[in-house]
């Protein structure tokens, strides 16, 4: 423990309630063997069946390991790369292997380390600092670490192979449609980077319920740690981001197999439409990286300078502004497509703006380490180096924006430059940083002081040798992706010592590996404490059930306001002292002042869910290794064990419908509507579906704008009004039964829940029927996807629609499962619940589709 | 309201008067170009008025600044003067030359008006400009509630937002828009529909910021608005040609062609405007900060 203590602080950005103490609720001593079943329900499964734990003590730290992992190997192609460059005409490698080895090391860099790496820190550290027992969806960050490390395994693999993705990380058709990248490298971009992202959502819709309803009581918005809103905001973007990467390569992916024209400018594609999905997703992605990270730095800081962190409510209202301003800002990586002239000075503007509340986060953390007293420590000197180094790639940033001067940098070194500073000063350092602040929360000891400060000086060092000295590199004009270079450039000795740096930074990681292997002993049970003498609850004594009961919350620094209150939770003085239920349980809070709502209950180990994971996996890699017989085969039994898994997640109340958690608070143990934490995530699901389906309409409409003559005039090429009308037609009506099945389930049992069933069962044809009549009404006329980029549209529209109502309708036959086995009523209701909340977006969805498709050419006059 | 009679001069034939001849505008004629028509000037002034009545009989009453402050009525005057420069000033003869012109318009019309009215606090002021019999009349009526209840969905964030967006991209059809530009009624329900939709958009905002429970709609609202808007916008300024070809060669009067004129207008539709939705989605996300009591067991015994 350390010894300093919490003195004074600037009183004014923070809610002090010392004044009010807390009522107990509970009083000791606690009864015999409470503490016992606690553990025991929490245990982790031993031997072999370890790998099916799910809860996020060990999934988080499996998930941190996975994106260290990548993080060590893209930084080994790195160096491959460095060793490559070091000299002119070196002949190490070929250019073939080089442009897989840059492709490689940007696409793990930025979808296997970084974006994994701040979710998994999130699925670690969040419950801890909300002090909830797990996240909401335990499997579901389960299902999306495996799928994750599986996933970026094989992919990872296909290097050795020679089959690695070489068209850059941002896979610009048509250098990567059919024609000019014929081979599969493409492909396990495409499908393996689409299938991260698959589950980057899932950890995102996890991380919102999590952080909105599993929380400290009283911990409300205004208490809400810095790095809970930081990753909301990150989560949220994610939500609406990805979807439009997801929507990319799913288009590309059908032009490179079935020759769907979306980027072929001859039939009436265009590229640029993938370099708008694709940048739609990459610029807040930068922010994705970035806000979790400057999120953690806002948690570190305050810590490390023993004071609370200055002007905490700008530094939440520049997260937001953050998060909403990254939305509008892609087109400023598109300044050298032959964008319009006039757009540029613009978004030009627009992109200074994001200095601002980039700026209120740097200012609020000079202040509060000026108001503090700050102490030297691993974690701070990573800290400052994060300032530095993220300081100047800004400043090289504000230079970029300038449009004149991005037309002379551009696809120079002095742009490499520039984003490595920003992502390793805006993301590696605080990774780095946080590694050693939060080490002794999940390990029985902390990682090693002196071997740190080598690592920080290694690393430190090592980045600005390498990158200072490729602004230079690249201002004499050194193009990027070019895998050698003459010696008569001059470029020769700058790249030499690029190299050294690199090896620097290697070598300092390295020595991080070894402190790992030397001092990180996570899974044991024990914790080296609150070693720092941190203010927020992730430091209160905890075990694989987080703490041993959940506290009230009065400030946001409870360790430092509220006294005793380390004492009174291990004590089981607050909430939820045992395992009431029998099983695994957390409190459910309100999403806006943590009031107590109800008990969830938590699932615990799951093969089913690491089967389903390994099976999405090989469903996605047989695809890209075009093996579709067994591709098919794992697909099945990837959906088998996910219903399998899904099948035990809607218990219905537990054996007591309400339980007492301390203090007379006597709370359900289930809950439905719009209360419960499975309609919060049916409703981001339905957010990051609306995202793709927006996405698509976007590039109906923008292939409309751009090659306006290949959309139908008249009547004669658009399918006859009928077809529509009819497929709408179906629609509602389905719709119309799912709401008369809700209605019924209402009265169920006093009624029979045949009703019920039957209109589940029928509604499942007529929304088939909508989506065919669609088909076929298309396929009546002439018109057909290969031809042209607006055939390909309008049959993409109808597809994604087909593949939504295939969902749906195995939702509906799922639900009337649960209803035929006993599981659904009144009560018990969740599963039809979310069945029907997705039944009318997607019936709206596909009315939305219908009139674009049908209505809008018949506007064009 | 003053909505009714604007929609009654649509419904009247040949009743609406050109805001211009539909000549093309250039720049050294542009000053003559005011729009009076009467259809417009009337219900505007009359809400102006009523609005301006209520607020000195407030005043009189309760005490200057009192009730609806000085920095509201301010934010008010500001929206009709603004209101004014988008139906009256030469801004809407120009409209038929410059689609950039055309344009602004519509953004004042969507995003700066309704927001600067709306905090002026016409609800709190209209009860002030009604005789008391009316007032007493309207309050008693039962149809008047019932209508009230009827379309308070409409006043929630999400509905308020989504028919908003309708009318946003509907109009911009090719054909509904060169429609409107043709004949001065189908124009006029167009700036009624982006109008009167701002206002259930808007006000929808203001209602929602009341409580923090239904912050998270109102943001949702904003957030989803811009991100649409903000497609919008970049189909409009990335067309490789214009879209609506009534323009013609229209704005070469202005030194701009036709595809920078559409491109221009494009980028008042998407940056400026995001902007505004963002300062919005932030000042009501601020509201999740203010200090809340801490939480109290003694208060919450059962969940619900």
């Amino acid at each position: 423990m350390s010894d300093t203590t919490y003195e004074g602080g600037i009183a004014d950005t923070r809610a002090r309630q010392q004044d009010t103490p807390v009522h107990l609720p509970n009083s000791t001593p606690r009864p015999e063997g409470e503490l016992e079943r606690l553990k025991q329900v929490w245990r982790a499964p031993r031997g072999f069946h370890f790998l099916s734990a799910v809860n996020n003590n060990y999934v988080g730290v499996w998930y941190v390991g996975a994106a260290l992992l990548f993080f060590v190997l893209a930084g080994a192609l790195a160096l491959i790369i460095r060793t490559q460059l070091a000299q002119p005409e070196f002949r190490l490698i070929g250019h073939d292997l080089y442009n897989q080895l840059f492709t490689m090391h940007g696409t793990i860099m930025m979808f296997l380390f970084a974006v994994p790496m701040v979710e998994a820190m999130g699925v670690y550290l969040l419950p801890n600092m909300q002090a909830a027992r797990d996240l909401p969806f335990p499997r579901l960050s389960a299902y999306a670490f495996w799928a994750y490390f599986i996933g970026g395994t094989a992919f990872f693999t296909s290097l050795f192979f020679g089959l690695a993705p070489n068209g850059g990380w941002f896979m610009y058709p048509p250098l990567t449609s059919y024609k000019y990248s014929p081979g599969i490298n493409a492909d396990f971009w495409l499908l393996g980077i689409g299938f991260i992202e698959i589950s980057a959502i899932a950890g995102a819709i996890e991380i919102i319920v999590g952080i909105l309803k599993t929380r400290a009581p009283g911990q409300s918005l205004d208490k809400l740690p810095i790095y809970s809103w930081a990753m909301l905001i990150f989560a949220l973007m994610i939500v609406f981001a990805f979807p439009a990467i997801i929507t990319a390569t799913l288009l590309l992916e059908i032009e490179r197999a079935f020759h769907w024209p979306f980027f072929i400018a001859e039939q009436g594609g265009d590229p640029l439409l993938w370099q708008h999905l694709f940048w739609f997703f990459g610029h807040p992605e930068v922010y994705v990286i970035f806000l979790p990270a400057a999120g953690m730095v806002s948690m570190m800081v305050p810590t490390m300078a023993q004071t609370p962190l200055s002007g905490y409510r700008l530094v939440v209202l520049a997260i937001i502004a953050t998060g909403f301003l990254s939305f509008g800002l892609w087109v400023h990586h598109m300044f050298t497509t032959g964008l319009p002239t006039l757009s540029l000075n613009f978004f030009s503007a627009a992109s200074m703006a994001v200095a601002i509340p980039s700026g209120i986060q740097v200012f609020a953390w000079i202040s509060t380490i000026a108001s503090g007293k700050l102490q030297m420590r691993t974690p701070t000197y990573f800290l400052l180096g994060f300032l530095f180094i993220f300081v100047l790639g800004g400043l090289t940033g504000v230079m970029v924006a300038v449009v004149p001067f991005d037309w002379q940098a551009h696809d120079t070194y002095f742009v490499v430059a520039h984003f490595h500073y920003v992502l390793i000063g805006g993301m590696v350092f605080p990774i780095f940083a946080a590694f050693y602040y939060w080490a002794p929360t999940a390990s029985s000891r902390p990682l090693s002081e002196t071997l740190g400060k080598w690592v920080f000086w290694l690393m430190f060092i090592g980045v600005n040798v390498t990158f200072f000295t490729m602004h230079i590199t690249g201002l004499m004009g050194m193009p990027r992706r070019t895998y050698t270079y003459i010696a008569e450039m001059g470029w020769g000795t700058l790249n030499m010592i690029s190299t050294l740096g690199s090896y620097m930074i290697g070598l300092g990681v390295l020595i991080f590996l070894v402190d790992l292997a030397k001092n990180f002993r996570p899974f044991r049970g024990e914790n080296a404490g609150n070693v720092w003498n941190a203010g927020t609850l992730e430091w209160l004594p905890s075990e694989n059930y987080q703490t041993r009961s959940i506290p009230i919350i009065t400030s946001r620094e409870p360790i430092w306001d509220q006294p005793n209150l380390a004492e009174d939770v291990k004590a089981g003085r607050y909430f939820l002292p045992g395992a009431q239920t029998g099983g695994r349980e957390t409190i459910i809070t309100s999403p806006i002042d943590a009031r107590p709502q109800y008990i969830l209950q938590l699932p615990g180990p799951s093969w089913p869910t690491v089967l389903a994971a390994l099976f999405t996996a090989c469903f996605f890699l047989g695809l890209t290794i075009k093996l579709y017989i067994p591709a098919l085969v794992c697909g099945i039994l990837a959906i088998a064990f996910v219903i399998w898994w899904l099948w035990g997640s809607d218990p219905g109340p537990a054996v007591d419908p309400e339980i007492d958690v301390g203090g007379g608070l006597v709370l359900p143990t289930y809950m439905t509507g719009s209360m419960s934490h499975s309609w919060w995530a049916m409703i981001v699901l339905i957010l990051v579906t609306g995202t793709v389906f927006a996405c698509l309409i976007f590039s109906y409409f923008f292939l409309w704008t751009v090659n306006p003559d290949i959309w139908p005039r008249s009547g004669e090429a658009l399918p006859w009004f009928g077809w529509p009308i009819g497929a709408a037609l179906l629609y509602v009506a389905s719709s119309a039964l799912i709401w008369f099945a809700g209605r019924r389930l209402s009265h169920v049992p006093e009624r029979s829940s045949w009703p019920t069933r039957i209109a589940l069962i029928l509604a499942v044809p007529l929304i088939l029927g909508a989506v065919s009549l669609e088909v076929l009404g298309q396929l009546s006329t002439e018109v057909r996807p290969t031809d042209s980029g607006y055939g390909a549209v309008v049959y993409m529209l109808s597809s994604f629609q087909g593949f939504f109502v295939t969902v749906l309708s195995v939702m509906a036959l799922y639900t009337v499962a649960r209803s035929l086995t006993g599981r659904l009523n009144r009560v018990r209701r969740s599963t039809f619940d979310n069945t029907h909340l997705f039944w009318h977006y997607g019936v709206a969805q596909g009315l939305v589709a219908l009139v674009v498709v049908h209505i809008f050419p018949r506007l064009l006059g | 309201m003053w909505v009714l009679p604007a929609i009654i001069a649509l419904l009247l034939p040949g009743n609406a008067l050109a805001h211009s001849d539909g000549l093309p505008v250039g720049p050294e004629d542009v000053w003559h170009h005011w729009t009076f028509d009467p259809w417009i000037v009337t219900p505007m002034v009359l809400a102006f008025g009523l609005y301006a009545r209520g607020v000195v009989r407030l005043w009189a009453s309760a005490g200057l600044g009192r009730g609806i402050s000085m920095p509201r009525v301010a934010s008010y005057a500001a929206g009709a003067l603004v209101l004014i420069v988008a139906l009256v000033s030469p801004l809407d003869a120009l409209g038929d030359t410059l689609l950039t012109a055309h344009m602004i318009q519509h953004v004042l019309l969507v995003a700066v008006v309704p927001p600067l009215l709306l905090a002026g606090g016409p609800g709190a002021a209209l009860p002030w400009a009604l005789p008391q019999r009316t007032r007493r009349a309207m309050g008693r009526s039962a149809g008047l509630r019932l209508l009230g209840r009827r379309t308070a969905f409409l006043l929630r964030p999400l509905p308020a937002a989504a028919l908003h967006g309708v009318a946003m991209w509907v109009w911009h059809a090719p054909a509904l828009y060169e429609a409107a530009l043709r004949n001065e009624a189908i124009h006029t329900l167009e700036h009624l529909s982006f109008f009167v939709t701002a206002m259930l958009f808007w006000q929808s905002l203001v209602l929602a910021a009341r409580s923090t429970a239904t912050l998270p709609a109102a943001i949702a609202a904003g957030f989803l608005t811009m991100l649409h808007g903000g497609f919008l916008s970049v189909l409009i300024i990335f067309a490789p040609r214009p879209l609506y070809t009534w323009y013609g060669d229209r704005s070469d009067l202005w030194g701009l062609g036709a595809l920078a004129d559409q491109q221009l207008a494009g980028l008042i539709m998407g940056v400026p405007t995001s902007f505004v939705y963002l300062f919005a989605c932030v000042a009501l996300a601020a509201r999740f900060l203010v200090p809340t009591p801490p939480y109290r067991m003694a208060e919450q015994r059962s969940p619900i």
